[in-house]
Protein backbone atom coordinates (compact mmCIF):
# COMPACT_ATOMS: atom_id res chain seq x y z
CA UNK A 1 0.00 0.00 0.00
CA UNK A 2 1.14 3.49 -0.72
CA UNK A 3 1.63 4.87 2.76
CA UNK A 4 1.74 8.45 1.49
CA UNK A 5 -1.62 8.07 -0.27
CA UNK A 6 -3.11 6.52 2.84
CA UNK A 7 -1.85 9.38 4.98
CA UNK A 8 -3.35 11.95 2.63
CA UNK A 9 -6.70 10.19 2.88
CA UNK A 10 -6.62 10.06 6.66
CA UNK A 11 -5.68 13.74 6.80
CA UNK A 12 -8.61 14.46 4.54
CA UNK A 13 -10.97 12.47 6.78
CA UNK A 14 -9.64 14.31 9.82
CA UNK A 15 -10.20 17.67 8.17
CA UNK A 16 -13.72 16.65 7.19
CA UNK A 17 -14.45 15.43 10.69
CA UNK A 18 -13.12 18.61 12.29
CA UNK A 19 -15.21 20.87 10.06
CA UNK A 20 -18.30 18.77 10.65
CA UNK A 21 -17.92 18.72 14.43
CA UNK A 22 -17.64 22.47 14.63
CA UNK A 23 -20.76 22.94 12.53
CA UNK A 24 -22.81 20.20 14.16
CA UNK A 25 -23.86 22.39 17.07
CA UNK A 26 -25.56 24.85 14.74
CA UNK A 27 -28.11 22.35 13.53
CA UNK A 28 -31.58 23.19 14.76
CA UNK A 29 -34.95 21.56 15.24
CA UNK A 30 -35.99 22.89 11.84
CA UNK A 31 -34.57 19.65 10.53
CA UNK A 32 -37.72 17.61 11.10
CA UNK A 33 -39.91 20.14 9.31
CA UNK A 34 -37.46 20.29 6.42
CA UNK A 35 -37.41 16.52 6.08
CA UNK A 36 -41.20 16.46 6.06
CA UNK A 37 -41.15 19.00 3.25
CA UNK A 38 -38.73 16.82 1.29
CA UNK A 39 -40.92 13.80 1.97
CA UNK A 40 -43.93 15.61 0.51
CA UNK A 41 -41.89 16.50 -2.57
CA UNK A 42 -40.82 12.88 -2.97
CA UNK A 43 -44.41 11.67 -2.62
CA UNK A 44 -45.64 14.03 -5.31
CA UNK A 45 -42.68 12.94 -7.42
CA UNK A 46 -43.76 9.32 -6.98
CA UNK A 47 -47.32 10.20 -7.94
CA UNK A 48 -45.98 11.66 -11.18
CA UNK A 49 -44.06 8.45 -11.84
CA UNK A 50 -40.68 10.07 -11.16
CA UNK A 51 -39.49 7.23 -9.05
CA UNK A 52 -37.23 4.23 -9.68
CA UNK A 53 -34.34 2.17 -8.37
CA UNK A 54 -30.82 3.10 -9.39
CA UNK A 55 -27.59 1.30 -8.81
CA UNK A 56 -24.30 3.16 -9.10
CA UNK A 57 -21.16 1.07 -9.45
CA UNK A 58 -17.79 2.60 -8.58
CA UNK A 59 -14.40 1.08 -9.28
CA UNK A 60 -12.97 1.49 -5.81
CA UNK A 61 -9.81 -0.53 -5.25
CA UNK A 62 -7.81 2.44 -4.00
CA UNK A 63 -10.61 3.68 -1.79
CA UNK A 64 -11.18 0.28 -0.21
CA UNK A 65 -7.47 -0.24 0.40
CA UNK A 66 -7.21 3.12 2.16
CA UNK A 67 -10.43 2.61 4.08
CA UNK A 68 -9.24 -0.79 5.31
CA UNK A 69 -6.12 0.85 6.63
CA UNK A 70 -8.19 3.50 8.36
CA UNK A 71 -10.50 0.98 10.00
CA UNK A 72 -7.64 -1.28 11.05
CA UNK A 73 -5.88 1.61 12.73
CA UNK A 74 -9.02 2.58 14.62
CA UNK A 75 -10.15 -0.90 15.59
CA UNK A 76 -6.81 -2.43 16.53
CA UNK A 77 -7.03 -1.72 20.22
CA UNK A 78 -10.76 -1.33 20.76
CA UNK A 79 -11.98 -3.47 23.61
CA UNK A 80 -15.46 -4.80 23.32
CA UNK A 81 -17.39 -6.87 25.79
CA UNK A 82 -15.00 -8.90 27.91
CA UNK A 83 -12.85 -9.99 25.05
CA UNK A 84 -10.13 -8.47 22.99
CA UNK A 85 -9.59 -9.59 19.50
CA UNK A 86 -7.59 -8.80 16.41
CA UNK A 87 -8.82 -6.86 13.43
CA UNK A 88 -12.01 -7.85 11.65
CA UNK A 89 -11.94 -10.43 8.85
CA UNK A 90 -12.09 -9.35 5.20
CA UNK A 91 -15.88 -9.72 4.84
CA UNK A 92 -16.55 -7.83 8.07
CA UNK A 93 -14.18 -5.14 6.92
CA UNK A 94 -15.96 -4.73 3.60
CA UNK A 95 -19.36 -4.46 5.28
CA UNK A 96 -17.91 -1.99 7.74
CA UNK A 97 -16.32 0.13 5.02
CA UNK A 98 -19.58 0.26 3.08
CA UNK A 99 -21.29 1.53 6.21
CA UNK A 100 -18.57 4.07 6.97
CA UNK A 101 -19.17 5.52 3.52
CA UNK A 102 -22.52 6.79 4.74
CA UNK A 103 -20.86 8.43 7.71
CA UNK A 104 -18.33 10.10 5.43
CA UNK A 105 -21.12 11.45 3.20
CA UNK A 106 -23.02 12.70 6.22
CA UNK A 107 -19.97 14.69 7.27
CA UNK A 108 -19.48 15.92 3.70
CA UNK A 109 -22.82 17.66 3.76
CA UNK A 110 -22.46 18.90 7.32
CA UNK A 111 -18.97 20.22 6.60
CA UNK A 112 -20.41 21.94 3.53
CA UNK A 113 -22.11 24.27 5.99
CA UNK A 114 -25.69 23.37 5.14
CA UNK A 115 -28.02 21.00 6.89
CA UNK A 116 -29.75 19.85 3.76
CA UNK A 117 -32.86 17.86 4.48
CA UNK A 118 -32.37 16.08 1.18
CA UNK A 119 -29.31 14.42 2.60
CA UNK A 120 -31.09 13.45 5.77
CA UNK A 121 -33.84 11.93 3.68
CA UNK A 122 -31.35 9.94 1.63
CA UNK A 123 -29.05 8.76 4.39
CA UNK A 124 -31.68 8.33 7.08
CA UNK A 125 -32.44 9.93 10.37
CA UNK A 126 -33.34 8.37 13.67
CA UNK A 127 -36.20 10.82 14.22
CA UNK A 128 -38.98 8.69 12.73
CA UNK A 129 -39.33 5.40 10.86
CA UNK A 130 -40.42 7.32 7.77
CA UNK A 131 -36.89 8.71 7.64
CA UNK A 132 -35.29 5.34 7.01
CA UNK A 133 -32.30 5.38 4.74
CA UNK A 134 -32.95 5.41 1.00
CA UNK A 135 -29.41 4.62 -0.03
CA UNK A 136 -27.26 1.66 0.80
CA UNK A 137 -23.63 0.91 0.11
CA UNK A 138 -21.95 -2.39 -0.54
CA UNK A 139 -18.43 -3.47 -1.28
CA UNK A 140 -18.24 -6.33 -3.74
CA UNK A 141 -16.04 -8.14 -6.21
CA UNK A 142 -16.31 -7.89 -9.98
CA UNK A 143 -18.13 -11.17 -10.65
CA UNK A 144 -20.88 -10.25 -8.26
CA UNK A 145 -21.25 -6.85 -9.90
CA UNK A 146 -21.73 -8.63 -13.22
CA UNK A 147 -24.44 -10.84 -11.74
CA UNK A 148 -26.22 -7.86 -10.21
CA UNK A 149 -26.19 -5.94 -13.48
CA UNK A 150 -27.38 -8.96 -15.47
CA UNK A 151 -30.27 -9.44 -13.02
CA UNK A 152 -31.21 -5.76 -13.22
CA UNK A 153 -31.06 -5.78 -17.01
CA UNK A 154 -33.27 -8.84 -17.06
CA UNK A 155 -35.83 -6.88 -15.06
CA UNK A 156 -35.80 -4.20 -17.72
CA UNK A 157 -33.17 -1.88 -16.31
CA UNK A 158 -31.48 0.76 -18.37
CA UNK A 159 -27.76 0.09 -18.20
CA UNK A 160 -25.85 3.26 -18.87
CA UNK A 161 -22.21 2.35 -19.24
CA UNK A 162 -20.33 5.49 -18.28
CA UNK A 163 -16.90 4.10 -17.90
CA UNK A 164 -15.36 0.70 -17.40
CA UNK A 165 -12.15 -0.27 -15.70
CA UNK A 166 -11.95 -3.99 -15.98
CA UNK A 167 -8.69 -4.47 -14.18
CA UNK A 168 -10.11 -3.35 -10.85
CA UNK A 169 -10.93 -6.14 -8.45
CA UNK A 170 -13.29 -4.45 -6.01
CA UNK A 171 -16.32 -2.27 -6.48
CA UNK A 172 -18.54 -0.08 -4.35
CA UNK A 173 -22.22 -0.57 -5.13
CA UNK A 174 -24.61 2.20 -4.15
CA UNK A 175 -28.28 1.31 -4.29
CA UNK A 176 -30.58 4.30 -4.31
CA UNK A 177 -34.34 4.58 -4.10
CA UNK A 178 -34.27 7.22 -6.79
CA UNK A 179 -36.64 10.15 -6.94
CA UNK A 180 -36.70 13.83 -7.74
CA UNK A 181 -35.80 15.96 -4.77
CA UNK A 182 -37.48 19.30 -5.23
CA UNK A 183 -35.16 21.20 -7.51
CA UNK A 184 -35.58 18.72 -10.35
CA UNK A 185 -32.47 16.80 -9.43
CA UNK A 186 -32.48 13.05 -8.91
CA UNK A 187 -31.27 11.52 -5.66
CA UNK A 188 -28.69 9.47 -7.55
CA UNK A 189 -27.28 12.66 -9.11
CA UNK A 190 -26.90 14.21 -5.69
CA UNK A 191 -25.05 11.16 -4.37
CA UNK A 192 -22.89 10.84 -7.45
CA UNK A 193 -21.85 14.49 -7.30
CA UNK A 194 -20.83 14.11 -3.67
CA UNK A 195 -18.87 10.93 -4.35
CA UNK A 196 -17.13 12.50 -7.33
CA UNK A 197 -16.13 15.43 -5.11
CA UNK A 198 -14.30 12.90 -2.97
CA UNK A 199 -11.95 12.34 -5.89
CA UNK A 200 -8.97 11.80 -3.65
CA UNK A 201 -10.63 8.70 -2.22
CA UNK A 202 -10.12 7.04 -5.60
CA UNK A 203 -13.72 6.42 -6.56
CA UNK A 204 -14.62 6.26 -10.23
CA UNK A 205 -18.13 5.73 -11.55
CA UNK A 206 -18.14 2.56 -13.66
CA UNK A 207 -21.80 1.80 -14.34
CA UNK A 208 -25.23 3.26 -13.72
CA UNK A 209 -28.26 1.00 -13.90
CA UNK A 210 -31.84 2.18 -13.49
CA UNK A 211 -34.89 0.03 -12.92
CA UNK A 212 -38.25 1.65 -13.39
CA UNK A 213 -39.33 4.78 -15.24
CA UNK B 1 -59.70 -29.93 -11.37
CA UNK B 2 -61.57 -27.53 -9.12
CA UNK B 3 -59.80 -24.32 -8.30
CA UNK B 4 -60.25 -25.17 -4.64
CA UNK B 5 -58.34 -28.45 -5.00
CA UNK B 6 -55.29 -27.45 -6.96
CA UNK B 7 -52.25 -29.35 -5.83
CA UNK B 8 -49.86 -27.22 -3.75
CA UNK B 9 -46.44 -26.48 -5.24
CA UNK B 10 -43.22 -26.58 -3.26
CA UNK B 11 -40.36 -24.36 -4.34
CA UNK B 12 -37.01 -25.07 -2.70
CA UNK B 13 -34.22 -22.54 -2.45
CA UNK B 14 -30.74 -22.40 -0.98
CA UNK B 15 -30.13 -19.17 0.88
CA UNK B 16 -26.50 -18.16 1.19
CA UNK B 17 -25.62 -15.49 3.74
CA UNK B 18 -23.27 -13.18 1.86
CA UNK B 19 -22.71 -10.99 4.90
CA UNK B 20 -23.46 -11.39 8.62
CA UNK B 21 -27.13 -11.06 9.59
CA UNK B 22 -29.12 -10.22 12.71
CA UNK B 23 -32.82 -11.00 12.65
CA UNK B 24 -35.86 -10.91 14.85
CA UNK B 25 -34.57 -9.03 17.86
CA UNK B 26 -35.82 -5.83 19.37
CA UNK B 27 -33.34 -3.78 21.43
CA UNK B 28 -35.05 -4.49 24.78
CA UNK B 29 -35.05 -8.28 24.33
CA UNK B 30 -31.48 -8.13 23.16
CA UNK B 31 -30.39 -6.17 26.23
CA UNK B 32 -32.22 -8.55 28.59
CA UNK B 33 -30.74 -11.56 26.86
CA UNK B 34 -27.20 -10.28 27.10
CA UNK B 35 -27.70 -9.38 30.75
CA UNK B 36 -28.82 -12.96 31.40
CA UNK B 37 -25.75 -14.19 29.52
CA UNK B 38 -23.58 -12.30 31.99
CA UNK B 39 -22.79 -9.05 30.23
CA UNK B 40 -22.41 -5.96 32.39
CA UNK B 41 -25.34 -3.57 32.08
CA UNK B 42 -23.45 -0.86 30.22
CA UNK B 43 -22.13 -3.44 27.75
CA UNK B 44 -25.55 -4.98 27.23
CA UNK B 45 -26.97 -1.56 26.45
CA UNK B 46 -24.77 -1.13 23.45
CA UNK B 47 -24.98 -4.63 22.10
CA UNK B 48 -27.34 -6.46 19.78
CA UNK B 49 -27.67 -10.22 19.73
CA UNK B 50 -29.17 -12.65 17.32
CA UNK B 51 -32.06 -14.40 19.06
CA UNK B 52 -30.95 -17.45 20.96
CA UNK B 53 -33.93 -19.66 21.53
CA UNK B 54 -34.94 -21.59 24.55
CA UNK B 55 -36.60 -23.58 21.79
CA UNK B 56 -33.31 -24.40 20.16
CA UNK B 57 -33.17 -24.84 16.39
CA UNK B 58 -30.74 -27.55 15.33
CA UNK B 59 -27.50 -27.66 17.24
CA UNK B 60 -26.69 -24.02 16.75
CA UNK B 61 -29.01 -22.81 19.43
CA UNK B 62 -30.20 -19.62 17.78
CA UNK B 63 -33.45 -18.80 16.12
CA UNK B 64 -34.03 -17.48 12.65
CA UNK B 65 -37.67 -17.03 11.89
CA UNK B 66 -39.06 -18.17 8.57
CA UNK B 67 -41.43 -15.21 8.75
CA UNK B 68 -38.40 -12.95 8.37
CA UNK B 69 -37.79 -14.50 4.97
CA UNK B 70 -41.46 -14.22 4.06
CA UNK B 71 -41.39 -10.53 4.97
CA UNK B 72 -38.30 -10.07 2.83
CA UNK B 73 -39.95 -11.74 -0.17
CA UNK B 74 -43.13 -9.75 0.35
CA UNK B 75 -41.47 -6.36 0.52
CA UNK B 76 -39.36 -7.14 -2.56
CA UNK B 77 -42.50 -8.34 -4.37
CA UNK B 78 -44.37 -5.16 -3.48
CA UNK B 79 -41.51 -3.16 -4.86
CA UNK B 80 -41.24 -5.00 -8.14
CA UNK B 81 -45.01 -4.86 -8.75
CA UNK B 82 -45.19 -1.14 -7.98
CA UNK B 83 -42.12 -0.34 -10.07
CA UNK B 84 -43.42 -2.33 -13.01
CA UNK B 85 -46.78 -0.58 -12.79
CA UNK B 86 -45.18 2.88 -12.67
CA UNK B 87 -42.93 1.80 -15.51
CA UNK B 88 -45.97 0.90 -17.63
CA UNK B 89 -47.63 4.22 -16.82
CA UNK B 90 -50.44 2.50 -14.91
CA UNK B 91 -50.02 4.38 -11.63
CA UNK B 92 -49.95 2.82 -8.20
CA UNK B 93 -50.62 -0.90 -8.02
CA UNK B 94 -49.76 -1.85 -4.43
CA UNK B 95 -51.75 -0.80 -1.37
CA UNK B 96 -48.71 -0.13 0.80
CA UNK B 97 -47.66 2.62 -1.64
CA UNK B 98 -50.98 4.44 -1.51
CA UNK B 99 -50.78 7.90 -0.05
CA UNK B 100 -52.55 7.26 3.22
CA UNK B 101 -51.57 7.11 6.86
CA UNK B 102 -49.36 4.12 7.56
CA UNK B 103 -47.65 4.31 4.21
CA UNK B 104 -45.45 1.29 3.72
CA UNK B 105 -47.84 -1.11 5.42
CA UNK B 106 -50.26 -3.41 3.57
CA UNK B 107 -53.84 -2.15 3.86
CA UNK B 108 -56.11 -4.41 1.81
CA UNK B 109 -58.80 -6.11 3.86
CA UNK B 110 -61.65 -8.45 3.08
CA UNK B 111 -64.48 -7.84 3.07
CA UNK B 112 -63.97 -4.25 1.98
CA UNK B 113 -65.97 -2.06 4.40
CA UNK B 114 -69.17 -0.89 2.77
CA UNK B 115 -69.76 2.84 2.53
CA UNK B 116 -72.26 2.86 5.34
CA UNK B 117 -69.83 0.91 7.53
CA UNK B 118 -66.93 3.24 6.99
CA UNK B 119 -67.53 5.42 9.99
CA UNK B 120 -63.89 5.39 11.03
CA UNK B 121 -62.08 8.27 9.35
CA UNK B 122 -59.15 6.09 8.30
CA UNK B 123 -61.35 3.43 6.71
CA UNK B 124 -63.38 6.12 5.00
CA UNK B 125 -60.26 7.74 3.60
CA UNK B 126 -58.97 4.36 2.42
CA UNK B 127 -62.26 3.69 0.65
CA UNK B 128 -62.16 7.13 -0.97
CA UNK B 129 -58.62 6.57 -2.21
CA UNK B 130 -59.53 3.16 -3.64
CA UNK B 131 -62.38 4.78 -5.55
CA UNK B 132 -60.28 7.74 -6.61
CA UNK B 133 -57.59 5.39 -7.95
CA UNK B 134 -60.46 3.36 -9.45
CA UNK B 135 -59.16 0.12 -7.94
CA UNK B 136 -62.74 -0.25 -6.75
CA UNK B 137 -65.63 1.10 -8.82
CA UNK B 138 -69.08 1.46 -7.29
CA UNK B 139 -72.04 1.77 -9.62
CA UNK B 140 -75.31 1.80 -7.68
CA UNK B 141 -75.49 -1.65 -6.09
CA UNK B 142 -72.69 -3.05 -8.18
CA UNK B 143 -69.12 -3.01 -6.91
CA UNK B 144 -66.33 -3.82 -9.34
CA UNK B 145 -62.95 -4.83 -7.95
CA UNK B 146 -60.39 -3.90 -10.60
CA UNK B 147 -57.31 -4.11 -8.43
CA UNK B 148 -58.52 -5.22 -5.06
CA UNK B 149 -56.95 -6.90 -3.26
CA UNK B 150 -53.71 -5.74 -4.88
CA UNK B 151 -51.34 -8.36 -6.29
CA UNK B 152 -49.01 -8.75 -3.25
CA UNK B 153 -51.99 -8.94 -0.86
CA UNK B 154 -53.63 -11.50 -3.16
CA UNK B 155 -50.54 -13.68 -2.93
CA UNK B 156 -49.15 -13.02 0.55
CA UNK B 157 -52.48 -12.53 2.26
CA UNK B 158 -54.36 -9.67 3.86
CA UNK B 159 -56.82 -9.22 6.67
CA UNK B 160 -59.55 -11.70 5.80
CA UNK B 161 -57.63 -13.41 3.02
CA UNK B 162 -55.37 -16.32 3.80
CA UNK B 163 -51.87 -16.22 2.37
CA UNK B 164 -51.21 -18.41 -0.63
CA UNK B 165 -47.49 -18.36 0.10
CA UNK B 166 -46.05 -20.27 3.06
CA UNK B 167 -42.39 -20.06 3.91
CA UNK B 168 -40.63 -22.67 6.02
CA UNK B 169 -37.16 -24.06 6.50
CA UNK B 170 -35.95 -27.24 4.91
CA UNK B 171 -35.08 -30.18 7.11
CA UNK B 172 -31.48 -29.22 7.64
CA UNK B 173 -29.20 -26.30 7.32
CA UNK B 174 -27.21 -27.08 4.22
CA UNK B 175 -24.10 -25.55 5.71
CA UNK B 176 -23.86 -24.94 9.41
CA UNK B 177 -24.84 -21.37 10.19
CA UNK B 178 -22.68 -20.11 13.00
CA UNK B 179 -23.05 -17.07 15.19
CA UNK B 180 -20.13 -14.76 15.67
CA UNK B 181 -19.49 -11.47 17.40
CA UNK B 182 -17.91 -8.33 16.04
CA UNK B 183 -18.04 -4.65 16.60
CA UNK B 184 -18.84 -1.61 14.51
CA UNK B 185 -17.67 1.97 14.98
CA UNK B 186 -19.45 4.93 13.43
CA UNK B 187 -17.38 7.17 11.21
CA UNK B 188 -17.16 9.81 13.94
CA UNK B 189 -16.02 7.13 16.42
CA UNK B 190 -13.30 5.97 14.03
CA UNK B 191 -12.06 9.54 13.84
CA UNK B 192 -12.27 10.05 17.60
CA UNK B 193 -10.27 6.86 18.09
CA UNK B 194 -7.63 8.00 15.61
CA UNK B 195 -7.37 11.26 17.52
CA UNK B 196 -6.77 9.37 20.75
CA UNK B 197 -10.28 9.57 22.18
CA UNK B 198 -12.09 6.77 23.95
CA UNK B 199 -14.97 5.05 22.15
CA UNK B 200 -17.34 2.24 22.89
CA UNK B 201 -18.27 0.32 19.74
CA UNK B 202 -21.55 -1.37 18.98
CA UNK B 203 -21.16 -5.08 19.64
CA UNK B 204 -23.11 -7.38 17.34
CA UNK B 205 -23.74 -11.07 17.84
CA UNK B 206 -24.81 -12.09 14.36
CA UNK B 207 -25.04 -15.05 12.08
CA UNK B 208 -21.73 -15.33 10.28
CA UNK B 209 -21.43 -14.91 6.54
CA UNK B 210 -21.09 -18.08 4.52
CA UNK B 211 -23.87 -20.11 6.11
CA UNK B 212 -26.49 -21.72 3.93
CA UNK B 213 -30.12 -22.23 4.83
CA UNK B 214 -32.64 -24.44 3.06
CA UNK B 215 -35.85 -22.52 2.40
CA UNK B 216 -39.13 -23.97 1.19
CA UNK B 217 -41.77 -21.72 -0.33
CA UNK B 218 -45.10 -23.47 -0.65
CA UNK B 219 -47.79 -22.17 -2.99
CA UNK B 220 -51.02 -23.57 -1.60
CA UNK B 221 -54.31 -24.12 -3.38
CA UNK B 222 -55.75 -20.74 -4.13
CA UNK B 223 -59.50 -20.71 -3.48
CA UNK B 224 -61.61 -18.48 -5.73
CA UNK B 225 -59.29 -17.41 -8.55
CA UNK B 226 -60.74 -13.90 -8.88
CA UNK B 227 -59.37 -13.02 -5.49
CA UNK B 228 -55.86 -13.97 -6.57
CA UNK B 229 -55.31 -13.21 -10.24
CA UNK B 230 -57.20 -12.09 -13.34
CA UNK B 231 -55.09 -12.94 -16.37
CA UNK B 232 -53.46 -16.28 -15.52
CA UNK B 233 -53.46 -18.97 -12.86
CA UNK B 234 -52.63 -17.73 -9.35
CA UNK B 235 -49.68 -20.14 -9.16
CA UNK B 236 -48.20 -18.71 -12.35
CA UNK B 237 -48.60 -15.15 -11.07
CA UNK B 238 -47.11 -16.05 -7.67
CA UNK B 239 -44.19 -17.84 -9.32
CA UNK B 240 -43.55 -14.87 -11.62
CA UNK B 241 -43.68 -12.34 -8.83
CA UNK B 242 -41.52 -14.39 -6.46
CA UNK B 243 -38.95 -15.05 -9.15
CA UNK B 244 -38.62 -11.33 -9.90
CA UNK B 245 -38.53 -10.52 -6.18
CA UNK B 246 -35.69 -12.98 -5.71
CA UNK B 247 -33.79 -11.19 -8.51
CA UNK B 248 -34.04 -7.95 -6.54
CA UNK B 249 -32.96 -9.62 -3.30
CA UNK B 250 -29.97 -11.16 -5.07
CA UNK B 251 -29.13 -7.76 -6.52
CA UNK B 252 -28.79 -6.51 -2.95
CA UNK B 253 -31.70 -4.07 -2.93
CA UNK B 254 -33.43 -5.95 -0.16
CA UNK B 255 -31.62 -7.47 2.77
CA UNK B 256 -32.55 -9.51 5.80
CA UNK B 257 -32.92 -8.40 9.39
CA UNK B 258 -31.42 -5.42 11.15
CA UNK B 259 -28.49 -3.10 10.42
CA UNK B 260 -28.98 -3.46 6.71
CA UNK B 261 -27.39 -0.13 5.96
CA UNK B 262 -24.30 -1.35 7.79
CA UNK B 263 -23.83 -4.10 5.24
CA UNK B 264 -25.62 -6.85 7.13
CA UNK B 265 -28.20 -9.26 5.76
CA UNK B 266 -27.05 -9.58 2.14
CA UNK B 267 -28.42 -12.82 0.72
CA UNK B 268 -28.16 -14.92 -2.38
CA UNK B 269 -31.29 -17.01 -2.96
CA UNK B 270 -30.73 -19.79 -5.49
CA UNK B 271 -33.37 -22.25 -6.67
CA UNK B 272 -32.59 -25.95 -6.70
CA UNK B 273 -32.59 -27.66 -10.11
CA UNK B 274 -35.94 -29.25 -9.33
CA UNK B 275 -37.41 -25.87 -8.41
CA UNK B 276 -36.12 -24.37 -11.64
CA UNK B 277 -37.99 -27.12 -13.51
CA UNK B 278 -41.14 -26.47 -11.47
CA UNK B 279 -40.98 -22.73 -12.09
CA UNK B 280 -40.42 -23.29 -15.80
CA UNK B 281 -43.38 -25.63 -15.89
CA UNK B 282 -45.62 -23.13 -14.07
CA UNK B 283 -44.61 -20.34 -16.42
CA UNK B 284 -44.58 -22.48 -19.56
CA UNK B 285 -40.97 -22.00 -20.63
CA UNK B 286 -37.68 -23.93 -20.70
CA UNK B 287 -35.88 -24.26 -17.35
CA UNK B 288 -33.38 -21.53 -18.20
CA UNK B 289 -33.08 -18.54 -15.87
CA UNK B 290 -33.19 -15.93 -18.65
CA UNK B 291 -36.33 -17.49 -20.18
CA UNK B 292 -38.03 -17.71 -16.80
CA UNK B 293 -37.26 -14.05 -16.09
CA UNK B 294 -38.60 -12.88 -19.48
CA UNK B 295 -41.78 -14.88 -19.06
CA UNK B 296 -42.21 -13.70 -15.46
CA UNK B 297 -42.01 -10.07 -16.60
CA UNK B 298 -44.53 -10.79 -19.34
CA UNK B 299 -46.97 -12.43 -16.91
CA UNK B 300 -46.71 -9.60 -14.40
CA UNK B 301 -47.18 -6.95 -17.08
CA UNK B 302 -50.26 -8.75 -18.46
CA UNK B 303 -51.77 -8.98 -15.00
CA UNK B 304 -51.13 -5.31 -14.29
CA UNK B 305 -52.62 -4.27 -17.64
CA UNK B 306 -55.69 -6.44 -17.03
CA UNK B 307 -56.20 -4.87 -13.63
CA UNK B 308 -55.23 -1.28 -14.37
CA UNK B 309 -55.26 -0.50 -18.10
CA UNK B 310 -59.01 0.12 -18.19
CA UNK B 311 -58.56 2.45 -15.26
CA UNK B 312 -55.70 4.24 -16.95
CA UNK B 313 -57.72 4.82 -20.14
CA UNK B 314 -60.70 6.14 -18.20
CA UNK B 315 -58.49 8.55 -16.26
CA UNK B 316 -56.83 9.80 -19.40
Amino acid sequence: MNSQGSSITIDYYKELFGKGRSLLKNLSSRRVKDINDVRETVLSSARSGHWCLTILVYAADEFITNARDLVNRASGSVAHGRQRRGGPGPEELDAWIAWLMKGVLRYVFIAGGADSAKWRYLLGSSRAPAFASRASFRVTVRDEVKRVIEAMKALGAKDQVLEQRVESEKYLLVNVVDCKLGDGRWASELLNDALQQLGQLGLRLARKVTLGM
Amino acid sequence: MSAWRVRPVNLEFQVLLKSPAVTGEDPDSSRELLTILGFREEEAKKSVAQHYGLLSVQETGFLVRASSFKGLLRVASEYVVELKSLNLGLGHAVCSFLDIEGMGMPKCMLPLPLKEETSEPLKRKFREILERERWVVTDNDRVEFNNYPCIPCSMFGATGLRSMVTVSFGRNFILKVEPGSFHRLFFNEVMRKLQGGDVRPLLLHALKAGGKIALTVKLSSWGPQGLRSKSCSPHALAAAMLWLAVRLVNAGFFRLGRFKSRGLGVLQIAPTDRTLDTLAQLLGVKPVEADITSRAIEILENELRTRLRGIDQQQR
